[in-house]
Formats: C-alpha cells, structure tokens, sequence
C-alpha cells in the first residue's frame, strides 16, 4: 500500500515538474522565436553560423567525458529520425506510428549486408536508404485511402508484422539473438571507431536533413505537401495530386529513417529486434508533437530534449515511459501546438490551435 | 485437432468481442479510437489480481472490484485526459489517448512489477468432450460470461432510458444536449460501461492463460479495434461478429498456418476490410460533403 | 463558344434521382448563376460538372471535351478552377502560401530540383511569386499577403480563396455561394470583384442562395428543382417566371 502511495507521489511530481517545464521551455522558445524573427538577414545568418560552430564543436568540449559524447551522438540519432517523421506527419499530415520499422530496415540492411556479405559500409548505407525507401513506398500505398486513426492503427500494423518477420525468419535475420560484429565504416583507409567519429557522420547526415527539410518546406512540393495536411479536399481542388506526395513523403522519411538505422547499427555494432519496438515509434512520435508538429526548428528541440531527458533521469529510469505518456497527453492539453509552432515561424503567434480546429 | 481450435477459437472470440464492444461503445459516443482500452483491460485484470491475491477475495467479489475499478479508471481518464481535448482536432484527441495507453502500462509496471504474475487458478478445469467437440470448463466460463454480459448491456442499451439517451447522443452531441439530455454524464457512464466490459475480457484473459502482466493489453487492445473495424466501428453486434471472426481466423491461421505470425493475422485482416470494405460488415459509410 | 455543355444529365443515386435530364451551357466570358431551394441538387450537379461523380447517363463537355469521372485535381487541370461555400483555405498558411498553393498544377519542379535549387526551379519560383503577387494586387489583398489566411476577416477569407481559385489558371471560375454568411457590404463588394474578375476574360459558373446578387451579376440564370430545370434565361426573365416563384416563395422564400 505504500508503496502505491510513492508511486503516486512521484507521478504527481514528475506531472508538476513536466507541466512547469512545458511552460518554461514554451515561453523561452515564444520569445527566442520573436527576437530570432525580427533580425535582419544577416543577424540571422551570424546567429545560425555561431550555433553551428557551437554544435559542431560539442566533441571537443566532451572529449573528456564519454557518456555525454555517446548522449550526444544519441541526440543527433533522434534529430534526424524525428525530422525523417516530420516528412510524413509534419509536411504530409500522415500519422505514422510505424516509423521505427523504417530505422529497423534501415538497421538490419546495413548488418545483413556487411556481417554476411562482406559488402563495404558505405555502400551497404546505400542499400538501407533504397530498402527502407522500398518499404515506404510498400507501406504508403494501400494506406493512402486511410486517414487520423485508421492510418495510425495500420501503421502500427505494419511495424509490428516487420518486428514478428525479424524474431521468426530466424534463417536470415537470426531472431532474437540479433547480429552482433557489424564493422565501422572506413574513410581513405581510417577506420571511424571513436564516438568523435560517429558525431560527425551523424552531425553531417543531421545537416543534409535539416537542408533537405527546410528546401522542401520553402518550395512547390512543400507547399503541395502543407496543402495536404491542412485540408486534402481543398488541395485536390488545387490541381494538387494527394497520392503522390503523400507517397513521396513517406518515400524520402523512410530513406532518411533507413540511413540512420545503417550508421546505429555500425554505431553499436549489433542489432536486434529489441531495438526497434513499437515503443521506440512512440517516442520519436512524441518528440515530434513535443517539439511542434512540422515546424524544424521545433521538432530539433523536441528530440533533443527527449533524447536528454532519459539520461537525466537516470535515477528514476524505471519512470521513464509513464513520464513520456503523461507528457504526450498534457502537450495536447496545454500546448497542442508544440513549443516552436509552423504558426510561431510564421510570427502567427502560438496560438495555433484554435484555427487548426476549423480544418477538422 | 480442427475442433479443439474452432472451441479455442470462439473463446478466444468472444473475449475479443468483449473488448471491441468497450471499444465500440466509445467510439460512437465520441468518435474516440481510445487507445487505451485495451490497457483498461490490463488494468481490469490486475485489479481481480488483486482482489485474489492481496485481499484474499473469492473470484466473483474480485472480479466485480476488477470491473469497477477499471470503470473508475475509465471515468477518470475521459475526465482529466479526454475532456479538455473533445473539442480539439481529433488528432489531438487521438494523441491524448496514446499517452495514456503508455502511461498506463507503465504505471502497471511502477504498481505491479514488470514481471507476469501467475494468475491463482480458481476454478477446477476439466475438459468436456460430447459429440466429438472438446470444450474446457473454462472456456464455458468464458463464453458463459461473455453472453451473459452482452446480454446486459444489450438491454441497457436498447431498453433502458440510459441506453436511450446513450443512443441520442451517438447520433448527435450538440442535438442530444439541447434535449436536455446531460451529455457529460452520459459520456462517463459510456466509459465507466466499455472500461468494466474491457476488464470483465481481461480477467477472462487472465485466467484462461493464468498469467497477467503490464502489456497484456497493448496487442488485444490493437486486436479489439480491429474486431470493431471488421464488424463496422459504432455498432455492437458488429463488434460481437467481429471479434468472433477474429478469434477463430487467428485460432486456426495459428494452428494451420504459423503461430509465430500469429499477431500479423489480425493486422492482415484489418488492411484487407479498410482496403475492400472500409464501412465494416454491419457498418453504415459516412461521406464528407464538399 | 461554349465553355462548358451538359446534355441531358441525369444523376441518379440508387432511386433518388438528384438531377433529372438537365440541359446546361455557358458561353465564353459569361457569368451564368444555378440557383435553386435547398436540395434542389446543385451541388450534385456541380460535383458532375466537376468529374466527381460520373453522370448516370448524358454527358458534360468542357471545351468540347468531353469530362470523365477523374480526380478533382484532374479537373483544375483542364481549366476549372473553384471555391468552396465553407471556407476551406489552409490554415497553416499566409495569404501568399495559399495562393501559390493554386499555381501547383502549373509547376512541374520535382524533389531532386527542390533540394539542389536549380536554375529552373529559381525561375518557376520567381514566376510563381510574380504571377501571384498579381492576383493579390488585382483583388487588392497585397497588404494582407503575410497574414495567416484563416485569422482574417470573413470576407478578406472569401477573396482569398477566389485569389486562389484564379491562381490555377482557370479558364471556367466555379464559385459556390461566394456570399454565403456575408453581411450587405460585403456581398457588394463580392458582386462587384464577380464583375470585375468577369472583365478580365474569365467565365464564371455561381452556385448561390441570394437572389439579389444572381440578379445583380448574371448574365443568364438556370433554376433547378428537385433536380430538374424548371426554368432558364435572363435575370428579368427569372424574375418574372411563375415556376420560379413558386419553388422560391411557396415554399418560405429564399434564404
């Protein structure tokens, strides 16, 4: 009995202290976001270059210390698998919670193809963007007639059908027992082993995607895309055709997705299906919402703070997902919108939901 | 061989039913796939758990403590998580309900452990066997229970002035409200109903497997939608038919098929019913107007 | 010439007959009105005017074309472009989005270009900017252009969606009750941008409830009635013709 008392205690703290978090980070972010907006072109190049150098430079600031090196390398693991969800759920307006499939392909492309075949790293990442694409494209199609939670529903179908063919093909992917010794990649003859290595291939791979994420957004696809999520009626009387792009988005997330399943794979040297769970969806999915759905600079907050949060609560690990859950739920209360809203970039303020309500 | 799964099956099915009906009940209501229900049913099952274990309950008290407390859980979650999003897009609505799912199933594990629990035997299983067909004695518990419960709630629903106003608002919120009918309320009630419902499959569950643990909701949860899916989502005997379905297609599939696939079947039947009858068997089609 | 053409549609679902063997054309640069009470099936012939629902027998010809069950995207292709009676502009967008939105099916740039910004792409976007910006400014809405659509007043809402309408290069303009939920002046307002966007050579196809303004704008008027036409002609014409009265004030007067 008291221990049920504990727990309820603890959730009800953890709840106050998330909930004044959401706050906190909220109101810093509305104010960044309105200052950041008023700069002239060239501030804001200044301050973008500065946050680059900032961030480029995290390994030499941690050199000394590992764990925040690896924690780091996670983050930007997770900034690019968000981002890779954004194409689906923030440009395209899919719900997609299957998305951890795609970073499981991605995974086990890369492991098949260096443990067995001896194929070279690089070429094997290429194989996990083509094979992860092929899977996008395999999943996008019979669910374009779906919608909200049909879609969700199926999407989750989907992960988990994959996740049952990686435990029960054992011949191939060798089941549970995963596989173990996938090598590092090696550049002009060096072989990358070192976390400081693996920062920057995934800082690079974060960039591009960044770049690819924000291109598309500032462009007729783009636009093609946020026609979509808006209002799919509305679009195809626009000359807009839904299928297509909603194929190409689930196309291009799942590639992304894929390719930074090949360099975790080589990254820990060993995948099983442990991995890629239908929880691990979950939490990309809530980095996304956290951050503000379609919204880029929001959704790399988003997977930042969520990629952190379980290595500052290392104490309290065993509540990790019950606080995920309770934060997925309160975001909807509080700030449906997300901490950097599309609407906030916009200078439309946060209050974004109350309009978005009219589309529904 | 075939009629040992067929019985297996069915029960199965049933308590398949049993879920999506909570499921369905909801749905109508407020067009919500609560994705939490199955992890109503979860803490449903837990609930009896306890009532066994630590309270040393006979099992029909325990059960009816595992239904009213699930239900109690139920009224909560609409009350804290749903309601302030019932307004909202429904997409929001539908995030809401996934955190909960995981909050709850979380919660299961800070409460109960991580670990199955072997659920207490409390019944003497015996196997009957009349013209060829054999059926355990709890597999007719579990068939027994289910008919009964439906059975209930058919006439809650059809016969009473609850199930009355339950059916106004099904059709229409704003309408029913303006009736005077106290839509809220009505709400919870519906919850409180499918959240008991869900917990009554659970414990059923639990004993037919003897087990219980945290995310023994998480796949009946997916499975019931499905169910409610197949039989076309909103209607009850569609969610009866098919749960049916479901369990006796996934008994055998299991059996003839592979029973490491075994979970993929149900998925498998959801895309070919949203691909070729996405309206359900028993379902009525809505179209949006342009 | 004929812009658009229907020949003895009829739309039938199941025994409900919703249009009923209707004649229909519109001459080029002409603003023809479909009025008709509630359920009188406008709607229904609209969506067969625009492929999405095939005709259960008869035909529509568009340009002499003869229009099949397509996409609706297909058809803004042809050359109809539309608005919606409730507003449906995207939310997340500004005024400028959603009116680059309408110039989509006449871009072609794909990904690859999109991510390397290839001397095309630049063009098209500069082109498309160009373009827009003069629809803006024709229904004066350039001030507005950074605006989030949806926060704008009603009427500002309504202009919008026509400025998108025309942004897809429509050589037929569909407008389904342009003053729905609009007070007086703003509905002047939209019967003289009718006129005004009548003036610079487009064809314009109403769909709309409020007499006043089908006879302030429209060159010729079609009346339907439980899915049959029961009267055509000029404004003065409707006005005087018995059939018409009779649908409008036997039945409570319009709306």
């Amino acid at each position: 009995m008291s221990k049920i008392i504990k727990v309820l205690l603890n959730l009800a703290l953890y709840s106050g202290i998330l909930y004044i978090g959401i706050i906190i980070l909220s109101k810093v972010f509305d104010i960044g976001t309105k200052r950041f907006l008023v700069f002239d072109e060239k501030k804001k190049k200044v301050a973008s270059i500065g946050f680059l150098i900032f961030t480029g430079l995290i390994p030499v600031f941690l050199s000394k210390n590992t764990y925040a090196l690896r924690t780091s390398i996670l983050v930007l693991i997770y900034i690019v698998l968000a981002l890779s969800l954004n194409f689906v759920l923030g440009f395209a307006g899919q719900l997609s919670m299957g998305h951890a499939a795609f970073y499981a392909v991605g995974a086990y492309t890369t492991a098949i193809l260096t443990v067995n075949y001896n194929v070279p790293f690089w070429i094997s990442l290429i194989f996990s963007a083509l094979v992860a694409a092929i899977f996008g494209l395999l999943l996008g199609i019979p669910t374009l007639r779906l919608k909200g939670d049909y879609l969700a529903i199926t999407t989750i179908g989907f992960g988990e059908i994959l996740r049952l063919i990686l435990i029960n093909w054992t011949s191939f992917t060798r089941g549970p027992a995963g596989i173990p010794g996938i090598p590092s990649p090696t550049i002009f003859g060096y072989t990358i082993n070192t976390n400081t290595g693996y920062f920057y291939i995934l800082y690079i791979l974060a960039l591009i995607t960044i770049f690819i994420s924000h291109r598309l957004l500032n462009s007729r696809l783009g636009r093609g895309l946020i026609a979509i999520k808006d209002d799919e009626v509305a679009a195809e009387a626009m000359g807009i055709n839904p299928t297509f792009l909603k194929i190409l988005a689930f196309v291009l997330g799942a590639a992304i997705a894929g390719i930074v399943g090949g360099i975790f794979a080589s990254f820990i040297h060993y995948v099983n299906p442990d991995n890629f769970t239908y929880m691990e969806s979950v939490v990309i999915l809530t980095m996304v919402v956290l951050g503000g759905v379609g919204s880029i600079p929001g959704v790399i907050v988003g997977a930042t703070v969520l990629a952190i949060l379980p290595e500052a609560l290392r104490g309290i690990s065993t509540y990790r997902y019950a606080i995920y859950g309770i934060l997925l739920a309160m975001m909807m209360i509080v700030r449906p919108q997300g901490i950097i809203s599309m609407a906030s970039l916009k200078g439309g303020g946060g209050n974004e939901n109350s309009r978005s309500q009219s589309s529904n | 061989m075939f009629m040992e799964q067929l019985s297996n099956g069915i029960a199965l099915g049933s308590i398949y039913a049993l879920t999506a009906i909570g499921f369905t009940m909801v749905y109508g209501i407020i067009r919500l796939i609560n994705f939490a229900h199955g992890d109503l049913y979860m803490i449903g099952a837990f609930l009896t758990y306890t009532g066994l274990t630590l309270f040393n309950m006979p099992i029909v008290p325990s059960f009816l403590f595992g239904m009213v407390g699930a239900a109690a859980f139920g009224i909560a979650i609409a009350k804290f998580a749903y309601s302030p999003v019932f307004k909202a897009p429904r997409i929001n609505l539908f995030l809401s309900a996934i955190g909960i799912a995981i909050f709850l199933e979380n919660f299961a594990m800070l409460i109960w452990g991580p670990e199955t629990q072997s659920f207490p035997s409390v019944i003497n299983n015996k196997v009957y066997s009349f013209i060829g067909i054999r059926i355990s004695s709890l597999q007719l518990i579990i068939l027994g229970s289910t008919i009964v419960l439906v059975g209930i709630l058919t006439y809650v629903v059809q016969y009473t002035k609850l199930g009355r106003a339950m059916r106004c608002v099904s059709q229409d919120m704003d309408v029913s409200k303006l009736m005077g009918i106290n839509t809220d309320r009505i709400v919870y009630l519906t919850f409180a109903l499918g959240s008991g419902l869900g917990a009554a499959a659970g414990t059923l569950v639990g004993m037919y497997y003897k087990a219980v643990y945290p995310m023994m909701g998480f796949v009946p949860g997916l499975k019931a939608f499905i169910a409610a899916v197949i039989g076309g989502i909103g209607s009850i005997p569609g969610a009866m038919l098919g749960g049916l379905i479901m369990g006796i297609s996934e008994s055998l599939g299991a059996a003839y098929i592979s029973s490491g696939y075994r979970d993929a079947i149900a998925f498998i039947i959801l895309i070919i019913i949203l691909l070729l009858k996405p309206e359900g068997l028993l379902g009525k089609g809505i179209k949006e107007k342009i | 010439m004929k812009i658009l053409e229907a020949n003895q549609v009829t739309k039938a679902f199941g025994g409900l007959v919703a249009v009923n063997n209707v004649d229909f054309h519109i001459n080029e640069g002409e603003i023809v009105s479909l009025i008709g009470p509630n359920g009188a099936g406008k709607t229904t012939f609209f969506n067969v005017v625009t492929g999405i629902y095939p005709p259960t027998s008869g035909e529509v010809r568009f340009l002499g074309e003869t229009i099949k069950k397509s996409r609706p995207s297909e058809i803004t292709k042809l050359g109809i472009g539309r608005t919606f009676q409730n507003i449906r502009l995207f939310s997340s967008m500004t005024v400028l989005e959603n009116v680059m939105v309408g110039q989509y099916c006449r871009t072609t740039s794909n990904l690859l270009a999109t991510i390397l910004k290839t001397p095309k792409l630049i063009r098209e976007e500069k082109e498309v900017e160009k373009k827009v910006m003069g629809i803006l400014d024709f229904l004066e809405l350039t001030h507005l252009k950074d605006e989030i659509a949806v926060s704008l007043p009603y009427g500002y809402q309504r202009r919008v969606e026509v400025a998108r309408a025309l942004a897809t290069d429509p050589t037929l303009l569909l407008l389904d009750e342009p003053a729905a939920g609009m007070n007086t002046g703003e509905k002047i307002e939209m019967t003289n941008l009718i006129k005004k966007i009548r003036d610079q050579g487009y064809t314009i196809l109403v769909i709309e409830h409020d007499m006043k303004l089908v006879m302030g704008i429209s060159d010729r008027i079609y009346v339907l009635e439980y899915g049959n036409k029961i009267a055509e002609g000029l404004p003065k014409e409707i006005q005087n013709n018995e059939k018409v009265i009779a649908a409008y004030l036997g039945k409570g007067g319009n709306e």
